[in-house]
Parts: C-alpha cells; sequence; structure tokens
C-alpha cells in the first residue's frame, strides 16, 4: 500500500495517511497534480501557507522499469500563478518508492522565517525533521557537501542516500528557482527547474530532503513474471532503437543545436533571428569532442535503470567536473540566446544556475532579454555571469533577474519578451516550427517544450505529415503530444523514451504490460492515454480557476508580427484552433466529477 | 558543373564518421548542373544510406529524393534526432518515404 507523507511547517510535525483508493492508479505528475488540484485553492498566495509542495515518484518508480526513475514535484507556480508540475531525474524517484512513498505533501510556513529544516526519510520507515539552520544561504553543492558529512559524523550516511536541496535563489523567494536532485554519484545537478517551485521551497523552510534507502529493495509486484518480461521488452526497444541507443547517448540532447539551427529554428539574441553563427561552439558535436579531449566522462544515467545513458559531465581544461554536460536548452539559452558561442562559458553559467538554484532555461530568457534592452552586450559572457552573481547575492537587481525574463523586460522596456504565462520560451522558435509554438501557447505550464516532448503512435496519422510551416494538423498533433507527455510524467518514465514506441509498437505494448504486471489492474493504450487526459484536466480546471482564460493561450504579439529569418515565417496557428487543443476537458472532468 | 558549389554539413553520427576518417564536415561539393538527389550526394561522399534519414536542402527538410542543384546548402541528418522534431521537421515524414526516388519539389 503506498502512503503519503504530510508534512506541516507551521506546527513541525509529520503524519502519514493512506493513497487514497480514487488515486490508486497515479503517480508521478497525476498525482502531484490532483493533490495540487484538490488540496491547493486557485487564489492562493503562491509563498503563504496554502500552498503545497507536493513531490512524487511515478507509479513505477522504485520497481525496475527501465527510465522509470522521475521525480515529480508541483505546487501552485509563483511564476505563472497556475499549476505547475516540474520534472527531474536524478535517484531521489526511485528511493522514494521503494520506501512506498506515493507523495510528500509539504504544507504550512514556519513562524520563524529565518529556519532551515532537514527533512530525513530513513530506510526503517522513520522520518524526522531536524533544524540545518548552519545550511541556509549555501549554494546547492556545498549544501551536499556539508549534509554529507554532518551524517557522516552521525553514522547515517552512505553512499545510498538522495537529496532534494534548495539554493539561495530559492531561499530568498526568486521565481525562477528550481529545485536541485542529486545524481547517482552525489551531484546536485539534475532539476525540477521550472516555474519557481523553490521559492515554494523556500516559502516552507525546507533546505534539503534527504532519503536513504540502504538495504531497500524494489517495490513488489502482482505478476512478478509478467513484468519481467515486458522489462526486458521494453528495454530490448530502447537498446536498439536509433535515438536511444546512438544519438543520445553518443551526443546527448544537445545533439539537437545543429539540427534545429539548420531549420533555422534556433532561436538567436532573444529571438531576434533563426539561426546563430556560432552554433559549432556550443553543439552537441562540439561538446562531446570537448569533453573526451579532457577525460570528461560522456556517458551514465541519471538514475538506476536508466538504459539510454544520455548523461555527461563536463569537466575544465584540468579535467575537473564542472557541471553536468549541459542539456540542449542550457545550452541554447545560455549560448545561442545570449549570443554566447564558448562551450566553456555556457558550462561555467549552467554550474553557477545549479548552485544558486535557478532554471537554465528562465536564466538564459532572462539574460538575453536583459542583453536586448542595451545594457549589456550580447556575447558577453562576463557579464552573463555578472547578473548570476547578483542572483546569488540577493541585491535589490538581482531579485529583478532572479524574477525571470517577464520581470526584467518589464523593469528595462524591452519590447519583445519571449514568454507565455510569465514563463520563458524555451530552445525552439515557433515560427518555423508551428507545433511547437501551439504547445508553448497551450501548455498548461507555461510556455514548456516537454509539454509535447513525446511521440506516441496515436499521433502518427497527423504527426507524419504535418508541415512545420504551415499551421494545419498542428492543433491536433500538439494535443497528442501533451496527452502522451502527461502520461509518462505520470508513470515516472522519462519522456526520451517514447521516441523508440514511435517505431516500435512493442515498446508502447510494454508499457502498459508493465503497469499492469506491477499493479493487477487493467492497463492497455486507452488507459494510458486516459492517464494523461486526467492529468491535463485537474492542471487545466485549477488554472481557469486562478483566473486563466483562453487569452492566456497566446504567443507574443511579436511572433505572430515579426518574420523569422531565413524562411521570413510568422506564427499563422489561429487562436480557434489554439483553443480547440483542450477540447477533452469538460468530458474527462464530467468522469472525474470535478469542476 | 555548375558554377557555384553545394555546401554540405554533417551532424551526429554522420559528424563523428566523418571526424573517424579524417575528412571535413562541412564540405563543398561541385554538382552538375541538373543537380543530383540526396541519396545521389549521399553516395559520392561515401555516407552510408542506412545512416540518413533526411537532408536539408536551404533550411527544409527533403526525402533523399530530392533533387539538389548548385549553390544550395544541404545538411544530411542521420537516424536519431530526438524530441518531437522529428515529427515537427518533417524528419520522419522523409525517413519513412522508403527507398529514394526523384522528388523535383522545390
Amino acid at each position: 500500500m503506498r502512503e503519503i507523507l504530510r508534512v506541516d511547517m507551521s506546527t513541525l510535525t509529520i503524519s502519514r495517511e493512506p493513497l487514497p483508493e480514487k488515486w490508486a492508479r497515479y503517480g508521478g505528475r497525476a498525482l502531484t497534480s490532483a493533490i495540487v488540484f484538490t488540496e491547493v485553492p486557485a487564489d492562493a498566495d503562491t509563498m503563504g501557507p496554502d500552498n503545497k509542495l507536493v513531490i512524487a515518484p511515478g507509479l513505477l518508480g522504485g520497481t525496475s522499469a527501465p527510465n522509470g526513475g522521475r521525480l515529480s514535484i508541483g505546487a501552485k507556480s509563483p511564476l505563472t500563478g497556475g499549476l505547475k508540475e516540474s520534472n527531474s531525474g536524478g535517484t531521489a524517484a526511485h528511493a522514494l518508492g521503494k520506501m512506498g512513498v506515493a507523495a510528500i505533501i509539504i504544507e504550512g510556513v514556519p513562524a520563524d522565517k529565518t529556519v532551515a529544516y532537514a527533512l530525513r526519510l530513513f530506510p526503517d520507515g522513520t522520518v524526522d525533521l531536524v533544524p540545518r539552520h548552519d545550511l541556509k544561504g549555501l549554494g546547492t553543492y556545498e549544501t551536499v557537501a556539508v549534509a554529507k558529512g554532518i551524517e557522516a559524523a552521525e553514522h547515517r550516511y552512505s553512499e545510498k542516500v538522495s537529496f532534494i536541496v534548495n539554493g539561495p535563489a530559492g531561499e530568498m523567494g526568486m521565481k525562477s528557482a528550481g529545485i536541485a536532485i542529486t545524481d547517482p554519484h552525489g551531484y546536485p545537478n539534475r532539476f525540477a527547474g521550472r516555474g519557481g517551485l523553490g521559492a515554494v521551497m523556500g516559502t516552507k523552510g525546507i533546505k534539503l530532503i534527504a532519503i536513504f534507502e540502504e538495504g531497500l529493495k524494489g517495490k513488489e509486484h502482482a505478476d512478478k513474471d509478467a513484468f519481467i518480461a515486458a522489462v526486458r521488452k521494453f528495454s530490448g526497444a530502447l537498446t536498439t532503437h536509433a535515438v536511444t541507443s546512438q544519438a543520445l547517448p553518443t551526443f546527448g540532447t544537445n545533439v539537437l543545436a545543429n539540427i534545429i539551427n539548420e531549420a533555422g529554428g534556433y532561436p538567436t539574441r532573444n529571438f531576434s533571428s533563426g539561426q546563430f553563427e556560432g552554433v559549432d561552439g556550443i553543439s552537441g558535436e562540439t561538446m562531446r569532442e570537448i569533453t573526451v579531449e579532457r577525460g570528461g566522462n560522456v556517458k551514465h544515467g541519471c538514475h538506476a535503470g536508466c538504459v539510454i545513458q544520455c548523461s555527461r559531465y563536463y569537466v575544465d581544461k584540468d579535467g575537473h567536473y564542472m557541471t553536468k554536460g549541459p542539456e540542449y536548452e542550457s545550452a541554447w539559452s545560455l549560448g545561442a540566446d545570449c549570443g554566447i558561442s564558448d562551450m566553456d562559458t555556457v558550462a561555467a553559467l549552467d554550474r553557477k544556475c545549479g548552485d544558486i538554484g535557478i532554471d537554465t532555461i528562465e536564466a538564459g530568457v532572462m539574460i538575453a532579454v536583459y542583453m536586448a534592452s542595451g545594457k549589456i552586450a550580447f556575447g558577453d559572457g562576463a557579464a552573463a555571469m555578472a547578473v548570476l552573481d547578483e542572483i546569488g547575492r540577493g541585491t535589490d537587481l538581482g531579485k529583478v533577474f532572479g524574477d525571470g525574463a517577464e520581470a526584467t523586460g518589464l523593469h528595462f522596456g524591452v519590447k519583445n519578451i519571449p514568454v507565455v504565462k510569465h514563463q520563458g520560451l524555451p530552445a525552439y522558435d515557433p515560427r518555423p516550427i508551428q507545433g511547437i509554438g501551439v504547445t508553448y501557447a497551450t501548455s498548461t505550464q507555461g510556455a514548456d517544450h516537454t509539454a509535447g516532448y513525446t511521440i506516441t503512435s496515436n499521433v502518427l496519422a497527423v504527426g507524419g505529415t504535418v508541415d512545420p510551416l504551415k499551421p494545419e494538423g498542428q492543433a491536433a498533433l500538439s494535443q497528442g503530444l501533451q496527452i502522451a507527455t502527461a502520461m509518462l510524467d505520470s508513470l515516472g518514465f522519462c519522456i526520451f523514451v517514447a521516441f523508440a514506441v514511435l517505431d516500435m509498437p512493442e515498446a508502447f505494448e510494454a508499457i502498459h504490460e508493465m503497469a499492469a504486471a506491477h499493479t493487477g489492474d487493467e492497463w492497455d493504450a486507452d488507459a494510458l492515454m486516459q492517464l494523461g487526459k486526467e492529468t491535463l484536466t485537474y492542471e487545466r480546471l485549477f488554472n481557469e480557476h486562478a483566473g486563466f482564460t483562453n487569452a492566456d493561450d497566446r504567443l507574443p504579439k511579436f511572433f505572430l508580427e515579426e518574420p523569422l529569418a531565413p524562411h521570413d515565417a510568422v506564427f499563422t496557428v489561429t487562436d480557434e484552433e489554439l483553443d480547440s487543443v483542450h477540447s477533452f476537458v469538460p468530458e474527462v472532468a464530467a468522469q472525474l466529477g470535478i469542476k | 558543373m555548375g558554377d557555384v558549389p553545394v555546401t554540405v554539413r554533417l551532424f551526429g553520427a554522420l559528424y563523428a564518421l566523418q571526424k573517424e576518417r579524417g575528412g571535413p564536415t562541412v564540405l563543398e561539393i561541385d554538382l552538375p548542373s541538373e543537380g543530383v538527389t540526396g541519396a545521389e550526394l549521399a553516395a559520392m561522399l561515401d555516407l552510408p544510406l542506412s545512416m540518413i534519414e533526411g537532408v536539408f536542402c536551404n533550411r527544409t527538410v527533403r526525402p533523399l529524393g530530392h533533387r539538389l542543384m548548385p549553390g544550395d546548402r544541404v545538411a544530411f541528418v542521420p537516424e536519431g534526432t530526438p524530441g518531437p522534431h522529428r515529427f515537427l521537421l518533417g524528419l520522419y515524414a522523409a525517413g519513412k518515404e522508403g527507398e529514394p526516388s526523384v522528388d523535383t519539389s522545390s
């Protein structure tokens, strides 16, 4: 039986309760979104006691499901004002899953705002909340190092521990603050980055969560043999498909840089061009060459059971660890969008973001907006680092920067601010790639590339034939993508698994076979997609209650009015088509009995 | 031969293959004035078709049967483009056209 762990920071008490039967099929994003929808008033002050930080492993968390160790963190977002789900790798999800924890709900706020606590979960089932006031204000890397030392002194530390860590930006309540999760080597370099969830964690006075899993075994299955068979089928697909067995393990997600640039959709210098002349300097191919030459690790998983192995460590000229190999979106935001073409500079900025605990996408978009104001020049890496330093020191200007691209753009009077629902656009210009524009506009999460990142067989009918420069078919494609992504986020799968599903129907079958064999419930393709629809329905309705309307499902006007070279394209998907993306919500809401 | 060479870029696994061979990853190739198909150009460069899913011609994805002309900007994309972009850019459709045939679309 999975249970909910409830931590009340107003009273500093911890309680347990069984997972309600109505949510028995939920995990990950479905569960965090359902809990936030149910327990957080839509008009709650995001920084107040009524907001709740919800942390959940996927339904298959704690099992050997390949690439099934993603962690979902949800709350009402300080950045968007809507329901936020941010998803991360790292080792914490499997650890929580093995403990039978369906979700941690952190609610209330401590009376004393100067405190910092550590929430600790031990293998024997005990949980405590201990003061760690000395950690307040420390960066994420130093926090983990000190916490390891404290636990070692108490003979509690082992290598089998996961940390969920808040940085100083989150403690200072900045709206671009994310939450770091440690990887298998103990580096806090995985991030639930988007939407300012670090700020929510900061209000709760929780500096870190430590999850000790020494001696814990994987979760039991309703049908062990069937589960193992499905795991083998799924793993076989992932280890033979070109995307998951070759491109991602070799080059990481940044293999996209050259491709998106070639398509003219690589946003450059605050979305003023679709091509970056310096792309070679920050591409996945170049990053691999640099890393190999310096003796860095270029292939590992971010959690146990990952068979794709797209993670890598970027090292300095002396071969010392700097940061994880910047993902495509981070290399773009801190690189091309700022006009920076040097990989070492991008890696240094990435490390700084990770240490102070801010979302690399929002940070890069914010710096590019600031550069567009003329205060600093595009391409000036030192000036970009100075901006991050301001955030880390919490200066008045740093607090503006730390609240993200929109806050910075409004403060400095920038005309083109690339945000939807107050969140910065990621690394794909929606003018030459219209489909991603639909997802940016309509996602419940604000501008979010991962909201429609996956591919499943049900979208092939339209997905294989859409013209990237034309509006036809884009809304239907985005709808399918968003539903499928929500499903994978709920099961706890890395969204990259979906690439194999595209060409290998047996991979999609294996997903519902794993869910059925593990839970003993009936799961099939339709049930998987229903899970995705229910997840989006909670999120959409919460946002409606919070005051969002169809008018919020729009791109900034400059994407509709200012043609982007080389295609000279503008975004042309109509408002009516955008409004059709969530057409399923009323029916699913009725099925769920929610309004 | 045409007066203006075609510029060819190689990405991902094709980039790595060319590096292993000690060759440049951005090439300028002279084409006949009537052009060649993407598959024919791949053969000229000794690039295995099994590694190629699509070809960019002047920033737009085309199938390997598309005719490339002198002066075009070309990039070969291997199988393995992650994300929805295989769909959103048309790589999936290009790669699914089967054996290369001549495509006269401009």
